[in-house]
């Protein structure tokens, strides 16, 4: 097993003038599950092909264990990768896709077949290991991408979106078994997806990436609770956090934050970090994640300093939670995420009240969380 | 003294009309300077590393000095063996300055660089069908032939006087640089890079509707029913798979009678049975329909995609066309699928396996000439920048390769399908064009595919 580390990693493109990936430095430890994960063209899925040695690096260093890896093929990097388009052999049956590899680098017969025995058994297809790919569903097929990643005894596994043509319930289920998997096969993993549900469920580690910069590195719950710029606070979450722009002034001894249909109080410690970096006076964007906007009457009576009024646009109850898009706050909808059993309903006026202290501030010109800046 | 500063370890190629001498040599190298040897033969490959790189050289001269018993003079041996290890990576046919150069330290003064008919050759005493490496006394001097093409040779000529040592060494050497294995090309290579200059330079020439001729060899293993792989790959020479290893692991893919023909510099004719298509029916009774046969024939491009990429990187591009008799349509079938490739990198950028059938709208739309595109889409859409939002694009891409199916396409671009509705409104606004109507949506296609050549310019 080994760890990966990509020092100053560029990729640009002939004929490009911008680079789709620059100055990636990522040091991910022997083991690790580590989540790439953005929006469509943020360079995630090229970062991972210059990993797999299927994109020329322009500039930087890639290692593998201590090794540098920049000029060395892919079949030579002890490495096994999964894409969305898994593109199994069609001709061959799922016994052969499994082994093809092994068998192209010589490997002795019994040990290919303990090897593939071993993995269907992991992966529990081997009632399936005689059938051509055509005969699999879609489910059975990416299992048996798997199963052809797993018998390389890999260093490191690569996934590139490997759940996204499976139905919405399959990949529930697919995306516990890779993680099991994974803990259990004790290899390093870089795995790379548009959605951030499989993000923060899968992953040790989540680097969110924008404009080919890596925008934040952490845990899926420092990314969540701290969120280091706006575009991480928005993209980490669904519903999104909601923003509202706005002012803070310095009022009766307390910091109030005012846009349009909220004038709600700023807890002190807050605060306090806010006149201490200027921002008094200034118009900020504050923002608030949907769970963090109460109708319990408990909540409202304990908080009558971030009390806001809003009418119902739209409720859309999934049975044990609801989403209120709210109208009257800021210029955008805001989303709050209420229990199923509120009883609230579109074209209904209701009285919220936001739990201040898991608000985040961020600096209008430079969008970093002004609570997280150094 | 020789100075040798960290080289790369090397491998040394001799030859000599003795075997006895080269056997003794190799057991010498083995046993005392713990380099890999192979078992003696007629020709002895050596791999020696590095930092036994200048002891070896001193040891070997002495030695070789005796057996080859004073012809062959020490800086040429080293000289040769310095060529030897930069040459190796390189396969491709262009000689290079810096190799000139090179070749030219090591055989002094005096060479020249020609291009000859295969008929001059002959007429000169040459051998018939000269390859490279191929040589042939002049007057005064010796001449190699260092690459073909077609009826031309690239030949060089020295004055010099050589040993028939150091002749067999520059004779592997230019057989290397033609991808030669250290053995020399096999048979199979050999009558397969035949094939392919044959039908590279009548696709290049248009004349589409030649026939393999009699006298080429691997027509025998031609037959009817082949499926025609066009494989691209572009990535730094000494990344490429030799001809061996990529022949090897094709066959290993695919079948042991498919043929694997170099075509020209990164690509490659793969021409194989077409009994792989029942192969990958799930049960043996079924008959693929039109639909399914071209399904399984992308199916088949992607796996070989995959498994190339795979094991050597780079970018590759596969084409893949229907069953073909390749005695009668090897040469329509290049053209074809390196017409398909070409339109395809043009027209989808970021799509690497294409399929003749799939680019008939494409291959169209590039004859127009570029001034009457232009003038077309300012002409038909309002606003053409409304294509250069990527997202807009996006969108009406995968809603096309979803044959206009708003559930599908929103499930491809992982939104909510109401999200879709949304943005195809917006453009119907913007440009009063409804991508949901057949009409307007065989034209915003028309547009979209336009402007992606033209703004590419």
């Amino acid at each position: 097993m080994a760890g990966v580390r990509l020092e100053h990693v560029f990729k640009k493109y002939p004929g490009s003038d911008k680079a789709s990936v620059s100055d990636f430095n990522l040091d991910i430890q022997d083991k690790e599950f580590l989540v790439l994960v953005g929006p469509s063209g943020c360079g995630k899925s090229t970062t991972l092909r210059m990993i797999a040695g299927l994109e020329e690096i322009s500039e930087g260093k890639l290692y593998i264990g201590d090794r540098v890896v920049n000029d060395v093929a892919p079949k030579d990097r002890d490495i096994a990768m999964v894409f969305q388009s898994y593109a199994l052999y069609p001709h061959m049956n799922v016994y052969q896709n499994m082994a093809f590899g092994l068998k192209l680098r010589k490997f002795r017969k019994d040990e290919i077949d303990r090897r593939v025995r071993e993995a269907a058994r992991t992966l529990e297809i081997e009632h399936l290991l005689d059938r051509k790919p055509k005969a699999l569903s879609g489910g059975q097929r990416q299992r048996v991408a798997l199963g052809r990643a797993i018998v390389r005894e890999p260093q490191v596994f690569l996934m590139d979106e490997p759940l996204s043509n499976l139905d919405a319930k399959l990949r529930t289920q697919m995306r516990a078994n890779i993680s099991k998997l994974m803990k259990r096969l004790e290899t390093t993993c870089i795995y790379v997806t548009h959605d951030q549900t499989e993000a923060m469920t899968m992953g040790d580690r989540i680097v969110v990436m924008k404009d080919g910069f890596i925008q934040q590195s952490a845990t899926p719950e420092v990314l969540y609770n701290h969120p280091v710029n706006l575009f991480v606070a928005g993209f980490i979450g669904a519903p999104a956090m909601n923003f509202l722009t706005g002012q803070l002034v310095e009022e009766g001894g307390s910091v109030r934050f005012r846009a349009t249909g909220v004038n709600v109080v700023i807890p002190e410690g807050k605060a306090q970090l806010l006149r201490s970096k200027g921002y008094i006076g200034r118009e900020v964007i504050v923002g608030v994640r949907p769970e963090d906007i109460h109708e319990e009457p408990v909540f409202i009576e304990a908080s009558p300093n971030s009390i806001i009024n809003a009418s119902i646009e739209v409720s859309e109850n999934l049975g044990h939670e609801m989403f209120l898009y709210l109208n009257g706050l800021g210029k955008d909808n805001v989303i709050a995420r209420v229990d199923g059993r509120s009883g609230l309903h579109e074209g209904q006026n209701v009285k919220l009240a936001i739990d201040m202290n898991k608000i985040h501030v961020f600096d209008k010109d430079s969008e970093l969380n002004v609570f997280e800046a150094e | 003294m020789v100075q040798i500063h960290q080289p790369p370890p090397f491998y040394l190629y001799m030859q000599h009309q003795h075997h006895e001498p080269l056997a003794q040599l190799v057991e010498h190298l083995t046993f005392n300077q713990g380099v890999e040897g192979s078992s003696p033969s007629w020709l002895t490959t050596i791999h020696i590393e590095a930092d036994e790189q200048t002891s070896v050289f001193l040891y070997l001269y002495e030695i070789l000095h005796n057996y080859t018993e004073n012809s062959c003079s020490y800086s040429n041996i080293r000289n040769v063996v310095q060529y030897t290890q930069k040459l190796r990576p390189s396969k491709g046919n262009a000689m290079q300055k810096s190799q000139w150069q090179q070749l030219e330290q090591l055989l002094g003064d005096g060479v020249t660089a020609r291009t000859i008919t295969v008929d001059q050759w002959e007429h000169d005493g040459g051998n018939r069908r000269p390859e490279p490496g191929d040589r042939m006394k002049l007057d005064t001097g010796i001449r190699f032939v260092t690459r073909t093409v077609g009826s031309e040779l690239h030949v060089l000529e020295t004055d010099k006087e050589l040993t028939a040592l150091e002749q067999e060494l520059i004779r592997l050497l230019l057989q290397q640089r033609n991808g030669k294995t250290s053995g020399g090309a096999t048979e199979l290579e050999r009558q397969a890079r035949r094939l392919g200059e044959w039908i590279g330079q009548n696709a290049a020439s248009g004349d589409w509707r030649m026939e393999v001729p009699d006298g080429m060899e691997l027509r025998s293993r031609l037959f009817d029913g082949m499926i025609p792989f066009l494989l691209l790959r572009e990535q730094a020479e000494e990344k490429e798979p030799s001809y061996g290893e990529l022949d090897k692991a094709i066959r290993s893919f695919m079948s042991e009678d498919t043929l694997l023909i170099p075509l020209r510099d990164h690509e490659w004719l793969i021409l194989s049975p077409d009994r792989l298509l029942a192969e990958a029916e799930a049960a043996e009774e079924d008959v693929l329909e039109g639909h399914e046969r071209k399904a399984m024939l992308s199916s088949l491009g992607s796996g070989l995609l995959q498994m190339v990429s795979g094991e050597w990187g780079g970018e590759c591009h596969v084409a893949v066309g229907d069953p073909i008799d390749p005695v009668e349509s090897a040469v329509q079938t290049v053209g074809v699928l390196r017409e398909t490739i070409q339109l395809g990198r043009k027209f989808h950028v970021g799509m690497q396996v294409h399929l003749p059938w799939l680019i008939h709208l494409e291959r169209l739309l590039s004859g127009i000439p570029e001034a009457s595109r232009i003038r077309f889409v300012e002409e038909t859409m309002g606003r053409p920048d409304m294509f250069n939002d990527l997202e807009t694009v996006s969108t009406l891409d995968a809603f096309f390769a979803m044959d206009c199916n708003v559930s599908e396409t929103a499930k491809k671009l992982f939104i909510h399908r109401n999200t879709l509705l949304y943005r195809l409104d917006k453009i119907k606004q913007e440009t009063g064009l409804d991508v949901r109507s057949f009409n307007d949506a065989v034209l915003v296609r028309i547009l979209l595919l336009l402007y992606k050549v033209t703004k590419r310019k």
